[in-house]
């Protein structure tokens, strides 16, 4: 085994330059508000806070910690970018956030927390997820050689880009203000975020499916609630109509709109809000030359907030053309009953229940075919479920990234969130999962079954 | 207090020499008149002074800057904060209108304000030609745009190459009391070139010019 | 008409442009001119590019799996080649020779689920001694479906169950049920695997099966698609010329006709640099024009480059070509590009003058 590990060594480079630009805006900005004490602050926070990641090294590494933290990756990032766009928009109307509350509360006891936090925001999640990331492939490869590539590469990376770019960060004095210096800790975040390699921006896919649940709620669960007791009226082709608002097309859209419209909105009213000139300046032409001195100022300072925005428009696009992922929905497959239960191998040639994909599975019960699919959710349990759900006519589930989604009413279901019962879900199915097989009663299928093709009322079935 | 100081300017083209050594302090808030015949050096040495041009040898200080030591774009800057330029030919954009052409001095001054622009139009008599292309407007009529121009970033210094040139003795009459009325409002200096001895009988000192080089400078009292 | 304050840009622009309409049309057909060419360019490729893969797609697989002795590969064999994780999907065929009508016609057993794809008319062969027929050899031969075929070699009857068309090199062979496949020819194994490997991986995959079982031939279709990559290159290597040709044509009218603009509008750039103007915001003024007209000109060439290319792709191929959008907002900021880059120099050169020498007159 070489010594050299090209994954961690590249995960340790990126971290480290993450922290050390993220410190070179913060500190240009510090030294902007001339706050000695605060830098010093600063510096003592950039040693602290990845120490303290470290910590999460004595979590078991679980496909559960690993969503947990890819989630707090991306709240994090909302949080910062949230923060900024309060403080732009305190900015845009001429007024200091910290200026309007500094009577009351802005003192070094509440700045210093304001810095943890906002520190802590940016550094505790990204660096865990890449520290946890490390430690799997170190018991994989049971040696510490990964870990000793990564902490290499992120001194190296981290002190190389602090040295090289200190003189020149001085001069971002006069373009960062407290918000501007946010909002690139959220840029940051995006460019290097994703708890892995360069590779992944998981920002824009991440608002997606957020907007996808949302507006499903919204929608679907007002139809469904609407129409006593099930789909009558609407059919399969009207669903595809509404199932449109849902899918990942209209999400991928409104994730733009969400995250690209405030800002724009800000910089607008940033730009366009007038210019108060004070009162010694008397002769026109002097305000006017106030007004755009103003301005041109305004102009600099919105420069980070463009840069985001291109960065979102640019990360959207490239996300754009991936998504467009067609449906997998394969042929179920036909199987047959002994012992009055269909067994499953998890495991047979050119069949593997466990690698990520649908397997859809049909079984003869008294001249009716049921079908069903087995399919292994996030955190690596097999679960399985009818091909039909409770509400809509049995026409059955079709995989996408990440998701089901039911070929009737388009609504996505979260392959993780599988195993519930109600509404939109595929129906669970109750089955003895074994290391080698998978095992369901006939009964269990029949039953419910049944239901899916009577519908005699939209009240859960009996588990 | 001297606004403009010229020590021992040369200017020497191709050709020949446009100055010869020339030597000139003028005070703040004076009016100078520059007479002299064609192809004396009277143009070479105003667009020196404001920075339209360098010359070969020696200093020319405006504002206590010393101008050559300044850079093109530093130049401009120094020029828009404060000079204001009237030309013998009017040099309006032939497809803008009275009022955007002073906007266009605004412009690069600063930002564009119309209601002001207009101002200073009805300041010098144009109030009923706002909107008028300066093809609409009489020779007078264009001249005062440019006065209207020249002065509407508050500059300290008015240099004018020739205003009159291409005027009858009223139109003369006109623009030249407008500028006197101006003038003593605004307190700006001013340098006006000719070679029309009728227009030195508004300034308080006159150049004569010859050849390159100052001949008499004499102040005119009252 | 109360002017904004931010619009002067804007309005100065346009009514500059509204004077001179006939040059700013020859800017924006030098633009349009360039961005079609290259828009065709584009779309005609990648549409060739796309074409060729989904014909290899319709393979289902990228790499074939044979053994280099030309025996059956044994049943452990496939079972262990197949479990492999990267192995996306497989299929697995059986080959062998049928003689008919005192021809070797060839023959492929294939299951009925990885039999798709194809269009089929009748049924596929279930249960023993039925086959289906390509459309070509059926053609060939004479063939109907129902009709019934005798294997000389053998002695044993074939029903013909139905004909297919793949479009492809298949559609000369006979398809059987592998089952049946393996039954008539004896073959405990299969010929062939074709395998859809994670395409990341392919190199890696390929060398674990050649370190775990040296007996096996390894094709990918890479490999079998060079060949036609080289007659693509050669294409494009053409289009790249002719497209460099119509920018470098297009940057000089551009430069040109901005050059006339430029001599046109001396006295105002004069003008603007005595009323305090820097070369850069004179220079504004132009290559904001330029802007426009490479924004106008590359929306219009866009839109006549696809044209283009599908009439073309219409008249050589028969087909229409689909358009990657991703390319679009590319080629339009080339375009303007080009027209800006055009701009530059002589905007460069006539605000970098000294004012004095444009402004003099004969006074
Ligand atoms: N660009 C030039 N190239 C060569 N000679 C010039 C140039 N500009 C002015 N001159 C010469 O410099 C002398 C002074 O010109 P000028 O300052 O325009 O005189 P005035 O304005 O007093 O008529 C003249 O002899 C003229 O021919
Ligand atoms: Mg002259």
């Amino acid at each position: 085994m070489s010594l050299f590990q090209a994954e961690p060594f590249l995960i340790g480079l990126k971290e480290g330059a993450k922290l050390s630009i993220a410190f070179l805006v913060v500190r240009a900005y510090l030294l902007g508000l001339k706050r000695e004490w605060l830098l010093w602050f600063s510096r003592l926070l950039v040693v602290v806070l990845p120490i303290l990641s470290g910590l999460c090294l004595f979590l078991p590494v679980t496909p559960k910690t690993q969503s947990y933290i890819s989630l707090s990756v991306g709240y994090s990032f909302g949080l910062l970018y949230l923060l900024s766009l309060g403080f732009l928009y305190s900015e845009a109307r001429g007024e200091d956030l910290f200026g309007v509350l500094s009577p009351l509360i802005v003192n070094r006891v509440t700045l210093s927390a304001f810095m943890v936090i906002a520190g802590a925001l940016f550094v505790l999640p990204d660096l865990s997820g890449s520290l946890l990331y490390v430690k799997t492939q170190a018991e994989l490869k049971e040696s510490l050689g990964p870990f000793l590539n990564m902490l290499g590469a992120f001194g190296v990376s981290a002190f190389s880009l602090y040295f090289l770019l200190k003189n020149r960060s001085e001069r971002l004095v006069s373009l960062v203000g407290l918000p501007q210096c946010l909002l690139v800790l959220a840029l940051i975040k995006l460019i290097g975020g994703g708890t892995r390699g360069f590779t992944e921006l998981s920002l824009i896919p991440s608002v997606q499916k957020g907007l996808m649940k949302l507006i499903h709620d919204i929608v679907h669960q007002t139809f469904v609630t609407l129409m006593v007791p099930d789909h009558p009226i609407l059919k399969t082709t009207t669903w595809n109509f509404i199932g449109i608002l849902f899918g990942e097309r209209v999400s991928l859209w409104l994730s733009l709109f969400v995250l690209f419209v405030p800002l724009f909105a800000f910089v607008m009213s940033y730009l366009n809000s007038p210019v108060e000139v004070p009162e010694g300046i008397e002769l026109p032409a002097q305000r006017r030359k106030y007004k755009r001195q103003i301005k041109n100022k305004r102009l600099l300072r919105a420069v980070p907030v463009f840069l985001f925005m291109a960065l979102i428009v640019i990360n959207w696009f490239a996300q754009r053309n991936e998504e467009i992922t067609r449906l997998y929905n394969p042929e179920p497959k036909p199987v047959v009953a002994e012992d009055n239960k269909v067994v499953i191998p998890i495991s047979s040639p050119g069949e593997d229940l466990r690698d990520g994909a649908v397997h859809k599975f049909t079984v003869d019960v008294k001249g009716e075919d049921i079908r069903f699919f087995i399919i292994k959710r996030d955190d690596g349990s097999l679960v399985a479920c009818l091909d039909a759900c409770e509400v809509c006519p049995p026409e059955g589930y079709a995989q996408g990234e990440g998701y089901l989604v039911c070929l009737y009413c388009r609504t996505p279901i979260n392959i993780q969130s599988l195993g519930k019962s109600g509404g939109c879900n595929p129906i669970p199915l109750k089955a003895l999962i074994t290391d080698r097989d998978v095992q369901i009663a006939l009964g269990e299928l029949y039953r419910k079954w049944e239901f899916v093709k009577t519908k005699h009322s939209k009240s859960t079935i009996k588990r | 207090m001297s606004i403009i100081e010229v020590q021992s300017l040369r200017k020497d083209y191709s050709t020949a020499a446009a100055l010869r050594g020339v030597d000139l302090v003028i005070e703040k808030g004076q009016w100078v008149s520059i007479i002299g015949p064609s192809g004396s050096g009277k143009t070479t040495l105003l667009n020196i002074i404001g920075g339209l041009d360098h010359p070969t040898d020696g200093k020319v200080f405006v504002k206590g800057t010393d101008i050559n030591a300044l850079s093109e774009d530093e130049l401009s800057v120094f020029r828009r904060e404060n000079i204001g330029f009237v030309f013998q030919q009017s040099h309006l954009i032939p497809y803008l209108d009275a009022t955007e052409n002073v906007m266009l001095a605004q412009y690069f001054h600063s930002l564009p304000d119309r209601k002001e622009a207009e101002e200073a139009l009805k300041r010098v008599g144009l109030g009923h030609r706002l909107t008028h292309r300066p093809s609409q407007l009489s020779g007078g009529e264009q001249q005062r745009v440019c006065i209207a121009r020249a002065l509407i970033n508050n500059p300290s210094i008015l240099l004018a190459d020739e205003p009159t040139g291409n005027l009858d003795r009223t139109n003369t009459r006109n623009v030249l009391e407008l500028l006197r009325r101006l003038h003593q409002e605004e307190h700006f200096t001013v340098v006006m070139v000719t070679h029309d001895p009728y227009v030195t009988e508004w300034a308080e000192r006159v150049i004569k010019m010859e050849d390159g080089r100052i001949i008499t400078d004499e102040s005119v009292s009252g | 008409m109360r002017m904004k304050k931010g619009s002067w840009l804007n309005y100065f622009v346009f009514k500059n442009i509204k004077l001179r309409k006939g040059r700013f049309f020859i800017a924006i057909s030098a633009v349009m001119l360039t961005v079609a060419v290259l828009t065709a360019f584009v779309v005609l490729s990648t549409g060739i590019r796309e074409k060729m893969s989904r014909e290899l797609q319709s393979y289902g697989a990228n790499m074939i799996v044979t053994t280099l002795t030309g025996l059956p590969l044994k049943e452990d064999v496939t079972k262990r080649i197949v479990s492999n994780p990267l192995v996306r999907g497989f299929k697995a065929h059986i080959y062998g020779t049928l003689t008919i009508r005192g021809q070797e016609l060839e023959v492929i057993g294939v299951r009925k689920k990885d039999f798709k794809g194809v269009r089929l008319e009748g049924s596929f062969p279930e249960g023993g001694n039925q086959v289906i027929v390509g459309v070509k050899l059926a053609e060939a031969l004479g063939i109907k479906k129902g009709q019934s075929l005798k294997e000389e070699k053998r002695g044993v009857t074939f029903r013909v169950s139905g004909i297919f068309e793949r479009g492809s090199k298949a559609d000369t062979a006979i398809v059987m049920d592998l089952a049946t496949a393996r039954e008539f020819f004896g073959i405990k194994g299969f010929s062939a695997l074709l395998l859809n490997v994670d395409t990341r991986y392919i190199s890696r995959f390929t060398s674990e099966l050649k370190r775990d079982f040296p007996s096996l031939k390894i094709t990918t279709v890479k490999q079998v698609a060079l060949a036609e990559e080289k007659l693509l290159k050669k294409i494009e290597l053409l289009m790249v010329v002719v497209s460099l040709v119509v920018v470098f044509s297009a940057a000089i009218t551009m430069g040109s006709t901005v050059g006339a603009n430029i001599i046109e509008r001396m006295e105002e750039i004069g003008l603007m640099k005595a009323l305090g103007a820097r070369a850069s915001e004179v220079g504004r003024f132009f290559l904001y024009e330029a802007m426009l007209s490479g924004i106008i000109g590359s929306l219009l060439g866009t839109l006549a480059g696809v044209a283009i290319a599908e009439a073309v792709s219409r008249t050589a191929f028969n087909s229409f070509v689909g358009v990657e959008i991703f390319w679009l907002p590319l080629l339009i900021c080339l375009g303007v590009v080009i027209a800006v880059a055009a701009t530059l120099l002589p905007v460069r050169r006539a605000t970098s003058m000294r004012p004095s020498s444009i402004l003099r007159g004969e006074g």
